[in-house]
């Protein structure tokens, strides 16, 4: 793994040339527990001016936000959250290399900010201690004091300060209490201060020193306690129903409704207006254009590829939004409690289940959403199997098809169809392909290390709503910056390869490289009931599943959308059997064919050899069921 | 090291909703030990057991101040001693009294059997928290 050597394309935020080189600036670094408010305060104090990247060949996501105070600025990196500076998991081993300056993508630090939760000192000075212990020039951050104060509570500041050796600063990342103060002493420390030289790295804490250092922040903790806060009741209190027997299930349930039909339903509204944005624009230049390839050029690839990429937004704004009101307000945590024991039979966890309830819209902001999971192989695992969730892309799809080739047959009387019944079947092949291919994958080579599963269940809290608009802002840009480009890309690929070579392929769409490729492509597809036009549709839906209903229809030469899709309905009915058809739908379920979910996983896994192993599976799984289906189905004289 | 058989152990698992106990020994592999102990646990640790999740698993458990949810799988390697009753699972009453002790941690290997003996500093009468 090339840790030290990060290439251009995938070093997010490179230094920028000319305008304002960050890399000169004094960097902190920001450490402290997940759930302590640690990324809230860096949010406050960051702004817009923060951008998120990754480290290279690792999935643990890089943060970084240059904040002026007082004249000076200075460049700030969010670590991921740890409980421990001991090198055990991605996330940690990261964050040791950060601070011992061991990085190559990073300057040596001035300091580190250690953020603490103020009403759970004594596991947060574990941290800290092992921070002093290591010898990095640290200051002490309680976060959350609104809370610690409202709950009776309160810390003998000055005595921490003599016990420790260190600056400590009370805030409220929430309110904004303490920060000016804060960010006063890290000015005066940017300019004043220099570099820590680079470090040995931290090894991994004997089992010993560690309890004698978790004994140590409950002394520490004891003794600086001025009044002991009052029980937080109030999570107690909402727990009862959250996690109770019958009503803990039912309002997660509701959850996961009001979360997926946001999605689903509530995004349409701004999908569909999107839509008719870029279709006006279309139109736009088809009324002021003269006919041609550059006409062309602009409506069918420009234009198109750029509202392939924005026509995601609205689902990932929504999405979110959502995840970070539900981590926010811990109920994340209870829901991930409830999940687990399901997800736990194939070897996944709790917090799995959201990804994939959101992939059922679409992979996209799906597999953005895993990143809630901390465990690596989990993680992965979650990714790979969520474009078997049938997404939302293929309904168009499977609409065409179904409605061209299953009969009206009533299976239940007022109830349920067998058009129904065969969209229910696809869903469910779907979701078994997922659950069997999580179970294959930690079987072997994501096979869990023995590590306990534990996850920390915070108090509610009142979500911190600048925070989450940033949060959101975050992953629109990740989005649009990474996956935008490769959609892009590959819709201006597949116009030239419909549109090329000229003239021929004006005239005829056999004769473009598509219909080419798909000619060259029909000895392989006729086992499986194809022909060369619907390869040419299969080579359209890899850049996004329901192109292929627009590119059959201009293979037809059908009007396409006419209502329900008729008149290429009849076109199919004509050029393939029924047992074709639902090959083809078997093969729509579960191949890859979705760029921008390649392109996100690409994102998110940090390497290419995810997104190229499951394409290449997916593409297997997909062809050798269309192939049992179709050579099956005739074997067993069907049509 | 003498060993009690181990059905006589109680687990973490065996608690009550509610009750608190004193971690007597965590039967796991050293990787899993260490993990633990970063997360609070450790032999000699008060640990009380607040809840289940719906379907029984996981188990939360309340250590050094926060709370944790654990596998029942993992949860039942930990061994435990349970302390005098029930004791209500709080922060604090709100007064200014001293934090109950948690026991000497030992800077010894954790599969030490400790052997549970009442806590020396306290009376009966005397309230703990």
């Amino acid at each position: 793994m090339n840790a030290t050597r990060p290439s251009a394309d995938c070093h997010d935020p490179a230094p920028r040339k000319g305008r304002f080189d960050v890399s000169s600036l004094p960097h902190f670094a920001i450490a402290g527990n997940p759930n302590s408010g640690k990324t809230t305060l860096f949010n406050r104090i960051t702004g817009l001016r923060q951008k998120v990247g990754n480290y290279p060949g690792v999935t643990v996501e890089r943060k970084e936000g240059t904040v002026t105070a007082s004249g000076v600025a200075f460049q700030v990196v969010d670590l991921p959250g740890t409980y421990s500076l001991s090198p055990k998991s991605e996330e940690e081993r990261v964050a040791a290399e950060v601070i011992a300056g061991a990085r190559s993508d990073l300057p040596p630090l001035h300091g580190v900010v250690c953020v603490c939760d103020s009403t759970n000192l004594e596991r947060s000075l574990f941290l800290a201690l092992q921070l002093i212990a290591f010898k990095v020039p640290v200051i002490l951050v309680l976060n959350m004091m609104d809370e610690l104060a409202s709950r009776g509570g309160s810390i003998d500041l000055a005595k921490l300060k003599r016990t420790l050796g260190v600056s400590v600063f009370p805030i409220s990342a929430r309110t904004g209490k303490g920060l000016p103060e804060l960010l006063d002493h890290l000015a005066v420390w940017a300019r004043t201060g220099k570099p820590h030289p680079k470090r040995e790295l931290p090894v991994v804490e004997p089992t010993p020193r560690a309890m004698n250092r978790q004994a140590q922040a409950t002394r520490i903790a004891e003794n600086v306690t001025g009044a002991a806060a009052r029980p937080d009741t109030l999570s107690d209190r909402l727990d009862r129903f959250v996690l109770h027997p019958v009503l803990g299930p039912l309002i997660f349930l509701a959850v996961v409704l009001i979360v997926f039909q946001s999605i689903f339903t509530g995004a349409k509204p701004l999908m569909e207006g999107l839509d008719a944005l870029f279709n006006g624009l279309s139109n736009l230049v088809t009324a002021n254009m003269a006919e041609g390839l550059l006409r062309s050029f602009l409506t069918d690839g420009v234009i198109a590829g750029f509202g392939a990429v924005v026509v995601f937004l609205p689902q990932i704004l929504i999405l979110f939004l959502f995840i970070a009101v539900l981590e926010h307000s811990g109920y994340m945590a209870r829901a991930a409690m409830i999940m687990d024991r399901l997800m736990s039979t194939v070897g996944l966890q709790g917090k799995s289940f959201l990804p994939l309830v959101s992939s059922l819209a679409c992979a996209v902001p799906g597999i953005m959403a895993t990143r809630t999971i901390e465990n690596r192989r989990d993680r992965l695992a979650t990714i790979f199997i969520a474009p078997f969730m049938t997404c939302s892309a293929r309904l168009p799809v499977y609409a065409l098809l179904i409605g061209a080739f299953v009969p009206d047959k009533v299976i239940v009387p007022g109830i349920l169809g067998l058009k129904a019944v065969t969209l229910l079947f696809l869903y469910f092949i779907g979701f078994v392909a997922a659950m069997t291919t999580a179970f294959l994958l930690k079987s072997s080579i994501l096979k869990s290390d023995r590590m306990p599963f534990v996850m920390e269940v915070p108090p509610y809290r009142p979500p911190a709503w600048r925070s989450i608009a940033l949060t959101m802002w975050d992953r629109a840009w990740i989005f649009l910056k990474r996956a935008g480009t490769i959609i892009l890309g590959v819709n201006l690929l597949l116009w030239f390869l419909v549109s090329f070579p000229r003239p021929e392929a004006a005239q005829d769409i056999k004769m473009s490289y598509a219909g080419r490729i798909g000619t060259a492509m029909e000895p392989a597809l006729k086992p499986l009931g194809f022909d060369w036009k619907i390869g040419v549709g299969l080579l359209s839906a890899q850049a996004a599943r329901e192109v292929i209903v627009s590119t059959l229809s201009t293979i037809y030469k059908v009007e396409a959308h006419d209502d329900d899709n008729k008149g290429l309905a009849k076109a199919l009915q004509g050029a393939m059997t029924p047992l074709a058809a639902l090959s083809l739908l078997v093969y729509f379920a579960f191949s890859l064919q979705c760029t921008s979910t390649i392109a996100i996983i690409r994102r998110e896994t940090g390497r290419w050899r995810w997104p190229v192993f499951m394409f290449v599976y997916m593409l297997a799984l997909g062809y050798v069921s269309a192939l049992i289906v179709y050579q099956g189905g005739r074997a067993l004289g069907f049509q | 090291m003498a060993k009690t058989p181990p059905s006589t152990q109680t687990c973490l698992t065996d608690l009550k909703k509610g009750q608190a106990a004193l971690i007597t020994a965590m039967e796991m592999g050293d990787e899993s030990l260490n993990k633990l102990v970063e997360m609070g646990l450790g032999v000699g640790r008060r640990v009380s057991l607040v809840g289940r999740a719906p379907m029984g698993d996981p188990v939360v458990i309340e250590v050094i101040g926060y709370r944790l949810a654990m596998r029942a799988k993992e949860a039942r390697l930990i061994k435990v001693a349970p302390v005098e009753g029930t004791v209500r699972v709080t922060l604090g009453d709100g007064k200014n009294p001293p934090r109950p002790r948690r026991g000497d941690a030992p800077s010894k290997t954790t599969s030490i059997r400790k052997k549970t003996r009442p806590p020396t500093k306290r009376s009966p009468g005397k309230k703990t928290r």
